[in-house]
């Protein structure tokens, strides 16, 4: 393609992201009264008591107490309400929204467990067990009914209409802070990437593909296998729309994705894809099998390929979902996380990792027109002497 | 004969890929008008209290013991 339309096209693909991220943004404003209206249709009149508490006088003139509340979940904020009835107990659990993967979510409202929060008295919740195999999403339901439940308990105007004891404690989880166990990971992965920029420089002494496979192999060990820390384009949205900011579950996908792109900006080049995906380890290591080539070069799947992380880049960050930006196979390969098709699509790249080499890397992952776009607008603001001379 | 398997695997994988965003993604975020992923209502016990009411009692025998 034109180098020069290829430039424009670039520059203008930033158009999309930018609107997303602003419309995205206003459609998350003044949501609660609407949300109050959706889960209460006939409510005769709404009172606002804080940004979080409301009142609602219901259709048969009964008055309901709605607490709105969120806690970190897998990918993000966990938001839910719980309403109460005048009898200090939990009518209703109303889950807003959840930017974790949806089987997770499935799994939890297929075990029930917010009907275990159903007539419990918000001034002594009981918490029901985590639901196996989905237990950062189900502590984000427990720990935010719990935080909606003390808020109520602890507002003034709630405790004399419903003549709660004014000094009640209760102990709330507060949203999840930097373990030892987080620091861990963030130091592989700060490892992992020295490691990587010290064997892409021209100083090192050693055998460079040994050192590349000791390399990928701790990588795909690590990232991929013990802690799955391998960012996706669900880690992108993300970033880009802030979603970080109100705590998740693991900062560790979040911070290699920060430190690959200081990597592309800073030394123009991509050493996450070429030493440390997990994945692109995996098809590289059954590649070894039959030595097969790289797919040879193709505009057409490239622009593709390109089109298609942007409309779903832009679509996820204006819901503000991330797992809505989740098509990779890497959850499913390495944490069994995902659909069906997930896992066809899984063993669909491991068999064509014997005919092609890293095929998912050349053909379709996001993250090659992601880490390009980044090159792009390196070079575009920073042009060499080379090309200005 | 190499860019037709490229192609094949490559449309292969966009399949693949396009229907997993759709039935996973698209679908649940444009089909419901609802910014509301679920309400769980205290439904469960009025239904448990509706069906003790039901009970049958005909059938019960008084056992002297």
């Amino acid at each position: 393609m034109n180098t020069k339309l290829e430039k424009y096209i670039g520059i203008l693909s930033i158009i999309p992201l930018i609107f997303s991220i602003v419309l995205g943004f206003l459609k998350e404003q003044n949501t609660s009264i609407k949300l109050i209206q959706e889960f209460i249709p006939n409510s005769k009149n709404i009172l606002h008591y804080t940004d979080n508490i409301y009142k609602v006088i219901a259709e048969n003139n009964l008055p309901l107490y709605i607490s709105f509340a969120s806690h970190v979940g897998y990918s993000g904020p966990m938001q839910l309400a719980i309403i109460a009835n005048q009898e200090k107990k939990i009518d209703t659990v109303v889950l807003i929204k959840s930017p974790d993967t949806k089987p997770y979510l499935d799994k939890i409202l297929e075990n029930k467990l917010p009907n275990h929060f159903l007539n419990q008295s918000i001034t002594n919740i009981i918490p029901p067990d985590a639901v196996s195999g989905a237990t950062i999403s189900s502590n984000a339901i427990i720990h935010a009914v719990e935080k909606a439940s003390h808020n109520l308990i602890t507002n003034n105007t709630v405790q004399q209409e419903l003549a709660i004891p004014q000094q009640h404690n209760q102990n709330i989880k507060q949203n999840a802070i930097f373990s030892s166990s987080e620091l861990y990971k963030l130091g592989i992965v700060l490892f992992l990437f020295l490691s990587a920029f010290w064997i892409s420089t021209k100083n090192f002494k050693y055998n460079k593909l040994k050192s590349h496979y000791i390399l990928a192999g701790l990588s795909f060990v690590s990232v991929g296998i013990l802690f799955s820390m391998q960012f996706s384009l669900s880690t992108i949205t993300l970033l880009l729309s802030g979603i970080w900011k109100n705590g998740i579950a693991s900062y560790a996908p979040l911070f290699a994705l920060i430190l690959a792109i200081l990597c592309v900006v800073f030394t123009k080049k991509n050493l996450y894809c070429s030493h440390i995906c997990p994945f692109g380890t995996l098809q590289e290591g059954i590649s070894l099998i039959t030595h097969c080539s790289m797919p040879p070069k193709n505009n057409f799947i490239k622009w593709i390929t390109r089109f298609f992380t942007l409309l779903i880049l832009c679509f996820a960050i204006y819901y503000a979902i991330p797992s809505y930006a989740t098509y990779e196979p890497f959850g499913k390969t390495f944490n069994m996380i995902g659909s069906f098709t997930l896992f066809v699509l899984s063993i669909a790249v491991i068999l064509s990792s014997l005919i092609f080499k890293k095929p998912w890397c050349h053909l379709l992952c996001p993250m090659t027109p992601f880490f390009d776009y980044i090159l792009f607008w390196r070079k575009l603001l920073t042009p060499s002497k080379k090309i200005k001379e | 004969m190499k860019n037709f398997i490229v192609l094949s695997v490559f449309f292969l994988f966009l399949s693949l890929v396009i229907y997993e965003f759709y039935t996973q993604s698209y679908t649940i975020a444009t089909n419901s008008n609802s910014n509301i992923l679920a309400i769980i209502k205290n439904e469960k016990q009025q239904e448990t209290k509706k069906e003790e009411k039901k009970i049958d009692y005909s059938n019960f025998e008084y056992v002297e013991h």
